[in-house]
């Protein structure tokens, strides 16, 4: 670690109104390595990254790249200098609406000096120029596929494909395997390790413990706007998991294990079940006491159970039960009425209303509450936000702050405190952890613990650390079918990686060994009403 | 649309952007009228204020209801011609079949009522983007009102084209909707006075209004929170129609005859009062304070220019600009603004 660092950070700070994100971030990547930067949501990554990437200018402090102060007034700034970033959301890298190729293409396509003219044939080219560098082969039909109707994880590898065609010197990843698969990630590590290896350096963001023994020598952990640790590690021997966490949030890890709690009275009762059409019908019941976990990969059919049971979307087929009275929502509507709640899977496309604060977030479904004869009261809607903020730990300046000043993290707690005003017989919760550091997620776990004394909770997740850390029982779901339902004294890792990777044979004419690269959109929200 | 990139505080520090953002419309409008009261002797009186309110009325009640749809959707392009309806249906029930001005405001009434609905059903069931729905409806109303008189104007002592003579005539208590006054305050001037707090009320404070605006913000979060989407939009087209013809029953009241043309410009007019509505106080969305306030500041331009002998046909080119002029408001502060954070 003696050589000089090519990208150091001095004593950077940021502050939005009186709310200081950055207190002096200092630290230094070595040439060639990769980086590993921890924090918890607030600790103010998200706003490093956008300062590293040129979104937002620092109050003070300064950005060295070898060894010369630099300054990204904007984005293309960073690229000219050789800094390139794939953001968290894949869909801030790509056009939507034009085809794998032409995005793959648009960089060479819209440089100054690029081609004038351009044909369907020349923009295959240059962007099978571009995925064949990157090892990505694809066939006529995926080039010229709309990006829409990739998934979530094949966005994301387009969106790196995309950074790395600008050939950075510095490549800042935040959390880029948040939406994929064990092999997809494999594949992305693989590539990761290769271009490091020919002299690339990254600066890597995550909250896999894993990931970082697999890939960085170096960890940094953020928390509360500064560094407050950097770690090494030699050889093939992981980091020193409990010192790091004790520095990212001040609590041990050993407090965060759990016994696994066996299930009370069921709630729920799910009868021939079928959430795709080739898909054969599963029962499923859901008790009070404990922690579902529903687990399994992206396109599993997670989000269609959920959103099936909410009566947000129709299923193929299935009888639903709910305290052993039918249960047949045919609207979201309904399922409220009921107390059976749904968090969405993504959080601003599907659950924030823009620009309205945390208090109207959270009564947005229970307006006839705290309204009388129509008339809202708002001093009651306040004070019942407020009293759930303190409740579920919402950091805040107050009930009217707007949502967007709120992190990540804590925006996912308004969203499950909205529910929680209500009386939930059954809580569905799809991919709570996603974008919300482990302390937060340390956080929802526990206010979803307390809620099991009086509803069924489900949570799905593809994520198995999660499933393990919150679950005291894990249905692995796989192509639309139970292939896994375990107490968590009977999980182990291997059993469960198996039953999600298994290949089933669905039907006798689909076998699902690999996924295709064109599936259907896995995180697109159901559209109509 | 602000959800990822504004990270704002509520209590910032004071920018000179952030008030004129707030205050820009209420201040030049302020400024106008010192400015005009001075140039213009006399104009500093409750006579000019209600000569304004009166003047702006039709247009500002059909604003109110375009403002309604544009908060759970987009604007309503067919109030103009709904109006225009109520003023053909209005002159048919009244002149042509010598009825009561009771049914005449009951017709205008339903057939408002009618058209908001077809608005709404080709917007909600049969998915038609709500802009060309309404375009399609402005087109489609504009036809029917002209077909229904034959394109004549329908005044006492017609002769039809059967050789009939029309006896029937527009009933007093129908006139006096824009011809009594009461404390010096015509009965119009008060409907619409009533007409903007009930809608400043069912926006602002009732939990409906709230759903309006959380179906406007994130249509799809609304629904996961168990807001049945489809109806608020339906509702707001239905109410839209049913207030364009409330605006046209006070210009029938105050035309007197059934002019086939009355209406059309109502359309334009409210379209400038909700646009610059958005500008008002950096609402920055449909709200129906803004809307009267842009009703306002347009009546009151319009009527100094024309004391000061502004001639008619410029009026068209005041109103564009004062809409431009709050459009940058709006939008364009804003986006410095953001690019500064």
């Amino acid at each position: 670690m003696a050589d000089d660092p090519v990208l150091r950070i001095e004593g950077i700070t940021k502050s939005f109104g009186e709310n200081r994100v950055l207190r002096g971030v200092s630290f230094g990547v070595a040439e060639g390595g990769i980086y590993g930067l921890m924090g918890a949501n607030g600790a103010g990554k998200s706003t490093l990254i956008k300062i590293l990437s040129g979104a937002y200018a620092p109050d003070g402090g300064e950005i060295r790249l070898r060894g010369r102060a630099v300054e990204f007034p904007d984005p293309t700034a960073a690229h000219r200098l050789g800094v390139g970033t794939v953001h968290q959301n894949p869909n801030d890298g790509v056009v939507l609406d034009m085809t794998v190729a032409e995005n793959l293409a648009l960089d060479r396509l819209a440089a100054p000096g690029g081609p004038v003219g351009f044909s369907h044939r020349r923009i295959e080219r240059h962007a099978r120029d571009v995925a064949d560098q990157l090892g990505m082969r694809l066939d006529r039909q995926v080039l010229r596929s709309p990006v829409r109707r990739l998934g979530v994880s094949e966005r994301q590898l387009l969106v790196l494909a995309r950074a790395l065609a600008r050939r950075p010197e510095i490549l800042i990843l935040d959390e880029p395997t948040s939406a994929l698969s064990a092999d997809e990630t494999d594949r992305l590590f693989d590539l990761v390790t290769a271009l490091v290896a020919d002299g690339m350096t990254v600066l890597f963001v995550s909250h896999k413990l894993a990931e970082f023994d697999r890939l960085c020598r170096h960890v940094g952990v953020l928390r509360d706007g500064a560094m407050r640790g950097e770690f090494f590690r030699d050889g093939d021997r992981p980091f020193d998991w409990p010192r790091v966490l004790t520095a990212l949030f001040d609590r041990s890890p050993a407090e965060m294990r759990h016994a696994g709690a066996a299930g009370g009275r069921t709630v729920l009762r799910l009868r021939g079940v079928r959430v795709f059409p080739d898909a054969p019908p599963f029962d499923l019941d859901l008790h009070d006491g404990q922690v579902t976990v529903l687990l399994g990969l992206l396109g599993s059919g997670k989000t269609e159970l959920l959103e099936w049971v909410f009566g947000a979307r129709a299923a193929p087929g299935g009888e639903r039960e709910l305290d052993g009275a039918p249960f047949a929502p045919s609207h979201p509507a309904d399922a409220v009425a009921r107390g059976v709640y749904l968090l969405a899977e993504s959080r601003h496309e599907q659950a924030i209303v823009p620009g309205w604060p945390v208090s109207a977030q959270m009564t947005l479904p229970f307006l006839r509450r705290f309204s009388s004869a129509t008339l809202m009261r708002a001093p009651a809607e306040r004070r019942a936000a407020a009293a759930m903020m303190t409740d579920i730990g919402v950091v805040a300046r107050g009930p009217d702050s707007p949502i967007q000043t709120l992190s990540g993290g804590n925006q996912q707690k308004v969203m499950i405190g909205r529910w929680l005003l209500g009386s939930p017989r059954v809580l569905l919760l799809d991919e709570p952890f996603r974008g919300v550091d482990i302390n937060a997620r340390h956080d929802i776990g526990a206010t979803v613990r307390r809620l099991t004394d009086s509803a069924a909770v489900l949570v799905a997740t593809s994520d198995l650390d999660e499933a393990l850390e919150v679950g005291d029982r894990i249905v692995v779901l796989n192509h639309g079918r139970p292939t896994a339902d375990l107490p968590l004294a009977q999980v182990t890792r291997d059993r469960l990686i198996e039953a999600m990777s298994t290949s089933v044979s669905v039907s006798a004419s689909t076998p699902v060994s690999t996924r295709p690269l064109v599936g259907p959109g896995g995180g697109e929200p159901a559209d109509g009403d | 649309m602000a959800t990822e990139v504004a990270v704002m505080d509520g209590r910032a520090p004071f920018s000179v952007t952030d008030f004129v953002v707030r205050y820009g419309v209420i201040l030049v409008g302020l400024l106008i009228a010192v400015a005009f009261s001075l140039l213009i002797p006399g104009f500093a009186t409750p006579a000019t204020a209600v000569s304004i309110l009166q003047t702006q009325a039709v247009a500002a009640i059909a604003a109110l209801g375009m403002t309604l749809t544009a908060v759970v959707a987009d604007l309503d392009l067919s109030v103009g011609a709904v109006a225009g309806l109520s003023v053909t249906v209005a002159a048919l029930v009244m002149v042509r079949f010598a009825l009561t001005g009771g049914t005449a405001i009951a017709a205008c009434l339903l057939a408002g009522l009618l058209v908001g609905c077809v608005n709404a059903a080709l917007i909600v069931w049969l998915n038609v983007p709500p802009l060309l729905a309404t375009l399609g409806a402005l087109f489609t109303v504009q036809g029917l009102k002209r077909w229904m008189v034959d394109g004549q104007t329908l005044i006492t002592g017609l002769t039809l084209p059967g050789g009939e003579r029309v006896t029937g005539r527009f009933t007093d208590d129908f006139t006096a909707i824009d011809g009594t006054q009461v404390l010096g305050i015509p009965l119009s001037v008060y409907l619409f006075a009533v007409i903007a707090v009930l809608v400043w009320v069912f926006l602002e404070r009732t939990r409906y209004g709230r759903v309006f605006y959380a179906v406007g913000g994130n249509a799809e979060a609304a629904r996961l929170a168990g807001a049945r989407v489809r109806r608020f939009q339906f509702g707001a087209y239905a109410i839209s129609g049913v207030l364009a013809a409330v605006a046209g029953i006070v210009l029938a009241s105050r035309l007197r005859q059934g002019d086939v043309t009355a209406g059309d410009s109502a359309l334009l007019d409210a379209v400038a009062m909700t646009l610059v509505g958005y500008a008002v106080l950096g609402a920055k969305k449909p709200n129906a304070l803004g809307t009267v306030v842009g009703a306002l500041f347009i009546g009151l331009i319009l009527q100094g220019l024309t004391q000061l002998g502004l001639p008619y046909y410029t009026q068209d080119l005041i109103k564009g600009l004062v809409l431009i002029f709050a459009l940058l408001m709006s939008f364009s502060l804003r986006r410095r603004r953001r690019a500064a954070a």
